[in-house]
C-alpha cells in the first residue's frame, strides 16, 4: 500500500518511514516541537514545516487492554492478545499504539518495553505495525 | 445567574419504540415515524406542527425523508452534533432549544434510530470514525477495546477501585429489574454472575458493556410557554452544554496527561453548571450514559459528583438507587439493563423521572441530569426541571 492509500492526514511520512523500517516522528521546524497525532500546521508558531525524525522505539506503557471477544476485523491476532499504548522514552513522550509480542503475556502499566516494526493483514492489505516486548533495548 | 437556555424550552413529548435486536417491526425510518408519532401523541401536538430535527450519533435518517409520513409542512431547521459517538446526545437537544431560543424553529424533535437490519451494526458504525491504521495496527477496532485501555489506567494509576464500576452495573440492573420496559425485567442480577461473565477486553466483562438494542426514540421540544398548553407536564431544559478541551479526542491516546482517563467531560461540565447555575449538590436523579460501566465512573467525577478518591466511597449500590440513594442513577436501568438505541433512552428517562412516571420514580424530584456518551470525541450533558428555576 502506498502511504497515501493508509492516511488521508498529515502523517503519510511515518507510513512511508515504517514500510522502510524507520520509525519516524514530526517536529516543527521552527519552533522544533514535538507534535502527534500529526499536524499540518504548528498551532505553537503556525508554521508549516515539519522535520520527521527517526526516533527509538522504546517506552513505558501508558495503558493496556487484553482482547477476548473475536471482533471483526482482529483476525490477524489470535484472542486473548494485548494492545498497548507506550510512551517514548525520547520525543518528548509521544505515545503509540502496539500489540505485545508473545500475547497473553503479563503486563502493567509503566513497564519497559521496546518495539520492532513489521506488518499485520486487514483487509486484504498489508498494514505496517508495531510490537512491543517487555524489557528495555538491551 | 443561569445561562440565556434556563427554562425557554421544554421537552413536551416523549416516544420510544424499543426491540431485541433483528425484532423489529419495521425497518428503521418506520419505527422512527413510530417513536414521532408517540412522542406528539404524548404531548397533544399535531406532527404537521413539526418544523425542525436535531440528532447525533451518524443518525442515517435525514430529516427531509420524515416530511411525507408525518405530513410537516414546512422544514424551518435541522441539525446534527458530529461524531460517531452517543458524545452529542445532550448537545443535540440543545442544538433543538438554540434553534427555538432564536426563532429559526418552534417545534424540534430531536432523535435517534437505530435498526441494524437497515443500518448495520452501531459499534461499526461508531468504530468507522475512529478506524484508522493506527489502531488496526494494534488490533483495536471496537469502542469496547478503546475504553477498556482508559478504564485500565484509571484503575491501575488513580486507584479507582473497579468495584465502582460493578456498583453502577448493579444499580442499573436493580432499575431495569423493575421496569417493564427494560430488556431485564423482572431478573435478578448478582455479583457472583457479573464476575463470572466472560472478559471482553480487560478491565470489561460482559456486564460491563452495553448492548445494542433496534429502535427508536424521539422527543419533542417547543417553546416553555407553548408547553404549558399541551397535554403533559412541561419538563424544561436549564442547560445543555457540548464539546472538548484542547489536549481532548481523536488524538491517537495522546489525549492530555491530566485528561487520558476522564470522559472527557470536564469544560463541558464546568460550562453546565456555570450555565444552569446549580451545583452537583442541586441535582436530584442523574441519567448517566453508561457506555461502558468505567466512563459512567469517569463522567461522574468530571461532573463533580466525587473524586478520584472518594469514588468507591460515593459510587455504591445504595447511594446510586432510588427512591432513597444520595443520587439515583439511571432510573430506568440505563443503556445496561433498560435498552441501548444509542442512549436515547436515557434521555427519555430524564423526562419521565421529572413528570413522575419512572418505574423506580425519586419522590420529590426537581432537576436531572443527562450526561451523554462519555469517552467520544465531542461529549455533551444536560440538566432538566420541573419547574422553571431562576
Amino acid at each position: 500500500m502506498k502511504p497515501e492509500e493508509i492516511t488521508s492526514g498529515a502523517d503519510r511520512p511515518y507510513w512511508a518511514g515504517l514500510q522502510a523500517g524507520r520509525a519516524l516522528l514530526p517536529k516543527c521546524a521552527s519552533c522544533e516541537k514535538w507534535h502527534w497525532p500529526a499536524v499540518f500546521r504548528c498551532p505553537e508558531c503556525g508554521s508549516w514545516e515539519h522535520v520527521w525524525e527517526e526516533v527509538a522505539l522504546s517506552g513505558k506503557v501508558y495503558s493496556w487492554t487484553r482482547t477476548f471477544h473475536p471482533f471483526s476485523g482482529t483476525e490477524a491476532f489470535t484472542p486473548p492478545f494485548v494492545s498497548l499504548v507506550v510512551e517514548l522514552d525520547s520525543a518528548d513522550g509521544i505515545r503509540l499504539i502496539g500489540t505485545l509480542e508473545g500475547g497473553d503475556g503479563d503486563i502493567a502499566i509503566d513497564d519497559a518495553v521496546s518495539g520492532t516494526i513489521g506488518t499485520i493483514p486487514f483487509s486484504g492489505d498489508d498494514y505496517p505495525a508495531l510490537f512491543w516486548s517487555k524489557g528495555a533495548v538491551g | 445567574m443561569s445561562g440565556t437556555l434556563a427554562g425557554k424550552v421544554a421537552v413536551a413529548g416523549v416516544g420510544v419504540r424499543q426491540y431485541r435486536r433483528g425484532t423489529a417491526l419495521l425497518p428503521e425510518r418506520g419505527e422512527l415515524v413510530r417513536a414521532i408519532m408517540d412522542a406528539c401523541e404524548d404531548a397533544g401536538f399535531d406532527p404537521a406542527d413539526i418544523d425542525g430535527f436535531a440528532s447525533y450519533g451518524d443518525d442515517k435518517n435525514e430529516p427531509v425523508r420524515l416530511m411525507p409520513d408525518l405530513g410537516i409542512r414546512e422544514l424551518s431547521w435541522c441539525s446534527t452534533v458530529f461524531g460517531g459517538g452517543g458524545g452529542g446526545i445532550a448537545g443535540a437537544i440543545g442544538q433543538a432549544a438554540a434553534a427555538i431560543v432564536s426563532g429559526q424553529a418552534s417545534a424540534v424533535v430531536v432523535f435517534r434510530a437505530l435498526v441494524e437490519g437497515s443500518s448495520g451494526r452501531l459499534s461499526t458504525a461508531v468504530m468507522a470514525h475512529h478506524l484508522q491504521p493506527h489502531m488496526i495496527s494494534a488490533g483495536l477496532v471496537a469502542p469496547a477495546q478503546m475504553c477498556a485501555m482508559r478504564a485500565q489506567r484509571l484503575f491501575e494509576k488513580y486507584n479507582v477501585p473497579q468495584s465502582a464500576a460493578r456498583e453502577i452495573v448493579k444499580a442499573c440492573h436493580y432499575h431495569g429489574s423493575r421496569n417493564p420496559d427494560a430488556v431485564v425485567y423482572g431478573k435478578t442480577f448478582s455479583e457472583a454472575e457479573y464476575e463470572a461473565s466472560r472478559m471482553i477486553a480487560e478491565p470489561f466483562h460482559l456486564f460491563d458493556c452495553s448492548r445494542e438494542n433496534d429502535g427508536a426514540g424521539a422527543l419533542l421540544l417547543v417553546s416553555a410557554e407553548r408547553a404549558k398548553d399541551l397535554k403533559k407536564t412541561p419538563v424544561y431544559l436549564q442547560a445543555a452544554t457540548e464539546g472538548a478541551a484542547k489536549g481532548w479526542g481523536d488524538l491517537l491516546e495522546n489525549d492530555d496527561e491530566d485528561q487520558y482517563v476522564t470522559s472527557g467531560f470536564r469544560a463541558v461540565a464546568r460550562r453546565l453548571w456555570k450555565n444552569s447555575g446549580l451545583t452537583p449538590a442541586d441535582i436530584d436523579v442523574a441519567q448517566i450514559y453508561e457506555n461502558f460501566s468505567a466512563q459512567a465512573v469517569s463522567s461522574l467525577i468530571d461532573h463533580g459528583f466525587c473524586t478520584y478518591e472518594s469514588a468507591g466511597d460515593f459510587i455504591r449500590f445504595e447511594n446510586l438507587i432510588a427512591p432513597g440513594g444520595d443520587l439515583p442513577i439511571n432510573t430506568s436501568g440505563g443503556n445496561i439493563a433498560q435498552g441501548f438505541i444509542h442512549g436515547i433512552g436515557i434521555a427519555i428517562e430524564s423526562v419521565r423521572c421529572l413528570r413522575g412516571e419512572s418505574a423506580n420514580p425519586v419522590p420529590d424530584a426537581r432537576t436531572c441530569l443527562l450526561a451523554g456518551g462519555p469517552g467520544a470525541p465531542i461529549v455533551s450533558s444536560a440538566i432538566f426541571t420541573n419547574e422553571i428555576i431562576d
